[in-house]
């Protein structure tokens, strides 16, 4: 009777598991048992003709970022509970076209399913600048490189779906999102790690680098789940 | 003793066989597609919508709106809670879900004036659709930048204002309709395309009485003829040979604006082996590159369409061999640090099927040798590390990653900003499928070093900012005596309270004698660069699209002679917080070929073109457009007309040319204010005021 017990609640965590339909997109954040889930994360979408190539700083409260990499590309940041229109912990995204032709680079603030905030340029080497708040930081230097600078790159197909635990040793957060996304953690506690599953799973697996300072110190490849761990 | 197991054991097997299945059964919460091209889903037919802008009547920079789907029905006077809408959404382009969604494709009206951009083609079903929603974004529907002086007499130009939507209609979650009943309903066949152009116009019902207030305007949408706006180019796809591994990557015909890799429309290749494009077409033409990709297909391509609106453009077929796809893979790196180059970007140059070629044997590649002779079959870009490409899926495949193997006469194009693009042979042996690229500096990878030089000079400010505050300075640099940048730095320089001077180091292309030959379409590397750097400051703080800083300029600037060498150049001139300023004017007789370009005299008198108008703003057709305004700060400036040598929209290689004699304008500095303050910088360094006060319009004279 134990054994069967013990077969059933395994068999019900994993079902548990299992992402569903309910958690919707966009950095959500959803919450751990009975507790409600939680508003998403700040998360920037860098948007426009595939493959542009960008160069950009992302900034909080606290803590810069600089970020290259080409379209598209999420940018959520851990740590950070940004909401449209708060000046909790502005963050922002200037962002230049690296690029002398008139394709069109387009990022956009995003909250869950609504676009908070859009800029756009057709420009050659044009320059956008988004942030979740109409007056903040504004004027204010953006603040000191992130140290350490501990990122998470999922580079799964594009816009493969996906859902993971994210996580150093404090704090934990679950989250929707889409590949190829790029996880910036602001003031990390100790070493990362993350347990990432695919939802939509297009038969091919998710590919994820650890980067710490700029040089990739773990990387992961498989599916539907796949576990990586700062070393 | 009975040692039979209870009959309820079965149930302990439950569990895990649904969390099993759980696991390896695909599945997700609806969207479909979304690969690296937009391309349209196997539906028994496809509608293409295309979209048209009238601007309101004033002097205005840019009006755009935030456009997050469009909904097509059948019932007649549909409303929004009525039953069977079927959804077009954003592009992947402006999208970013599996749907596209969410996403707003934000629409510059002043710019789509003269001509239908595409918005995206979807699968839907057959029949007559007699209602369609434009569905605008609710929360963000759009922002208005006016000229200076534009609006009421207290507001500030060349800065974004919010707009409001002045409808009726309830709202659809986060979204705002704006409904139009179809005069003529839009029958859709099956296996075919059925297109649409509606023309938005907005006017203005309400102007902002002070920074900060938003325009309410009213959005009239309108069925115009597809034949006025769209051209269609059809024919068939015939596939010979068969594949060893199983394919699930559509069958699609994709479109492209020659010479480029833009992607204007992707069709799946319909039952008998069918599809039909249809294009946005400029009054002048508009000229494509179209190609057969999927399923492991050999890439073949036409070259250089040139299509005017109402033309159909038939016979366009392909016949191709199906056969087994290989992998271009490899890593992208700096030839002078070694490290990865994050963003670069990789071309599959495939040659068009009407150019006669030579019995190659790899390395050689017809490719290499006559770039603008093929055409740009699929692309991949270098990830965080600089490797390629990124991963794809069976369902979802990376371009790259679905090469037919053997296929000869293939090139790699490779570039990054600020550095030398490189053009190399691809071939994929076919039984081991290994990679062979001649530039290759690897001998199993395709992995490729390119070369970079480095310009290091001075960016200076009049005056530091004040306490608490900073300003941030980005550096450009192109081609001399032309508009081509072909270099920014990665992250803009930040001057804070106490500093008025700050180095940069700009990567900068080889000029062409010390690399390779130029491969088409992109601007060729040039022994000399002109430099300018331009302040992103806000707007009381907000996000501004233009500077309050002067901009400095250094014209004809010696590039390194060699790989990662670096050369000292002068200090630009100290950046003075000035303001903001407009240039409005109008052209004679201009056509889609016809630009204006604002430059400035560096210190030797020598001119420096540091922006202009777009390609295609322009036309003397109906629907015509000759005006433009340009914000530039206030100074001295000449306004010189130019010219493609032919009005062809869309012809990327072509070098615009000098028209007449440059026109003299003074951009007049505002008066200084101390209220609100900062306006966009601050003119002392001990607070935030005196800071520039309303800016003021140049009228120039018709070019």
């Amino acid at each position: 009777m134990r054994r069967v017990l013990g077969w059933s609640l395994m068999g019900i965590i994993l079902t548990l598991m299992t992402p569903g339909c309910n958690n919707g997109f966009g950095a959500f954040q959803i919450g751990v048992g009975n507790t409600p889930n939680r508003p998403p994360l700040a998360a920037f979408r860098v948007l426009g003709q595939f493959g542009l190539q960008f160069s950009a700083v992302v900034s909080d409260a606290d803590v810069s970022w600089n970020v290259s990499g080409a379209v598209p590309m999420n940018i959520i940041v851990i740590n950070n509970e940004s909401v449209a229109g708060c000046t909790c912990s502005p963050v922002r995204l200037i962002a230049t076209k690296q690029s002398g032709g008139s394709e069109i680079l387009s990022v956009q603030f995003t909250s869950g399913f609504a676009v908070r905030e859009i800029g756009s340029t057709s420009d050659p080497y044009g320059v956008v600048t988004i942030q979740n708040n109409t007056k903040t930081p504004g004027f204010s230097p953006p603040p000191p490189l992130a140290n350490p600078d501990v990122r998470l790159f999922i580079r799964g197909a594009i816009t493969e779906r996906f859902s993971g635990l994210f996580e150093d040793s404090q704090t934990a957060f679950i989250l929707d999102d889409r590949a190829p996304a790029l996880f910036l953690f602001d003031h990390p506690d100790g070493p990362v790690d993350a347990s990432v599953t695919q939802i939509q799973n297009h038969l091919g697996p998710l590919d994820i680098d650890l980067l710490l300072n700029g040089a990739v110190v773990e990387h992961a490849v498989g599916g539907p789940t796949v576990i990586i761990r700062q070393p | 003793m009975n040692d039979r197991r209870p009959w309820w054991l079965v149930f302990s097997l439950l569990p895990p066989l649904i969390a099993l299945c759980g696991l390896l059964i695909p599945y997700g919460c609806g969207g479909g597609g979304g690969g690296s091209l937009p391309a349209a889903g196997a539906t028994p037919a496809e509608v293409s919508i295309a979209l048209v802008g009238v601007a309101p009547v004033g002097n205005f920079r840019s009006v755009f709106l935030n456009v997050s789907g469009i909904r097509i029905n059948k019932t007649v006077h549909a409303s929004s809670n009525s039953p069977g809408w079927t959804t077009v959404a954003v592009p992947s382009s402006a999208g970013t879900g599996n749907a596209q969604n969410p996403g707003d494709l934000q629409i510059d009206l002043l710019r789509t004036q003269t001509g239908a951009v595409a918005f995206n083609t979807a699968g839907v079903e057959p029949g007559t659709y007699n209602t369609l929603q434009v569905l605008i974004d609710q929360t963000n529907p759009g922002k208005i930048v006016p000229a200076c002086q534009s609006g009421p007499s207290n507001t500030e130009g060349c800065i974004d204002y919010p707009i409001t939507l002045n409808t009726t209609n309830n709202p659809t979650g986060n979204l705002q309709p704006i409904i139009l009943d179809l005069a003529n309903p839009l029958p859709v066949v099956k296996d075919s395309t059925a297109p649409i152009v509606i023309q938005l116009a907005v006017s203005i019902i309400g102007f902002p009485v002070n920074v900060g207030d938003s325009y309410s305007v009213a959005i009239t949408p309108s069925e115009v003829n597809a034949g006025s706006f769209l051209a269609q180019v059809s024919g068939a796809v015939t596939i010979t040979g068969s594949a060893m591994v199983f394919h699930t990557a559509p069958l699609s015909v994709v479109a492209e604006l020659t010479g480029t890799n833009t992607v204007i429309q992707s069709i799946p290749v319909r039952a008998k082996g069918a599809y039909t494009l249809e294009l946005p077409a400029a009054q002048d033409g508009t000229t494509y590159d179209i190609f057969v990709t999927g399923t492991g297909v050999e890439n073949k391509s036409f070259q250089g369409i040139t299509v005017r609106p109402g033309q159909a453009v038939l016979g366009q077929d392909f016949k191709v061999v199906q056969s087994n796809p290989g992998s271009l893979r490899g890593f992208i790196a700096d030839a002078c640090t070694g490290l990865g180059i994050p963003g670069a970007q990789l071309e599959l140059l495939a040659p068009n099927q009407a150019s006669p070629l030579p019995t190659s044997t790899p390395p050689a590649s017809f490719c290499v040798d006559h770039p603008d002779q093929c055409v740009v079959v699929a692309t991949g870009t270098a990830d965080q590390n600089g490797s390629y490409p990124m991963p794809g899926t069976v369902l979802n495949p990376n371009g790259l990653s679905e090469v037919p193997v053997g296929t000869l006469n293939l090139a790699l194009r490779v570039s990054a900003s600020g550095y030398t693009p490189l053009i190399s042979s691809a071939f994929i042996r076919p039984l081991a499928k290994t990679q062979q690229c001649s530039a290759s500096t690897s001998s199993t990878l395709c992995s490729f070093s390119l070369t970079t030089a480095t310009m290091s000079g001075t960016v200076q400010l009049t005056t530091d900012p004040p306490p608490g505050s900073s300003t941030m300075v980005q550096v450009f640099a192109e081609n001399t005596g032309t508009n081509e940048l072909v270099s920014a730095l990665p992250q803009p320089l930040v001057f804070v309270h106490g500093q008025t001077s700050q180095t940069f180091k700009l990567n900068v292309p080889l000029s062409q004698s010390e690399s390779s030959p130029s491969p088409m379409a992109m601007p060729t590397p040039a022994p000399a660069l002109d430099l300018f750097a331009v302040a992103i400051d806000p707007f009381t703080g907000g996000p501004s699209p233009f500077p309050g800083h002067d901009i400095p300029v250094l014209a004809n600037q010696l590039v390194p002679a060699s790989n990662c060498q670096n050369t000292s150049i002068p200090a630009f001139s100290p950046m003075n917080c000035v303001g903001h300023g407009s240039v409005s004017g109008t052209l004679l007789n201009p056509d889609f070929g016809t630009t204006v370009e604002v430059e400035k005299l560096d210190p030797s008198m020598t001119p420096v073109q540091i922006l202009g108008t777009s390609l295609g703003l322009f036309s003397s057709s109906v629907p015509s457009n000759n005006e433009y305004t340009l914000c530039v700060p206030p100074d001295n400036y000449q306004l010189q007309r130019f010219e493609l040598p032919s009005p062809t929209a869309a012809a990327p290689t072509a070098t615009p040319g000098a028209v007449g004699t440059p026109q003299s304008v003074m951009v007049p500095v505002p008066a200084a204010t101390s209220s609100p303050c900062p306006s966009t910088c601050s003119n002392t360094n001990s607070g935030i005021g005196p800071c520039p006060g309303l800016c003021q319009n140049t009228a120039a004279s018709p070019l």
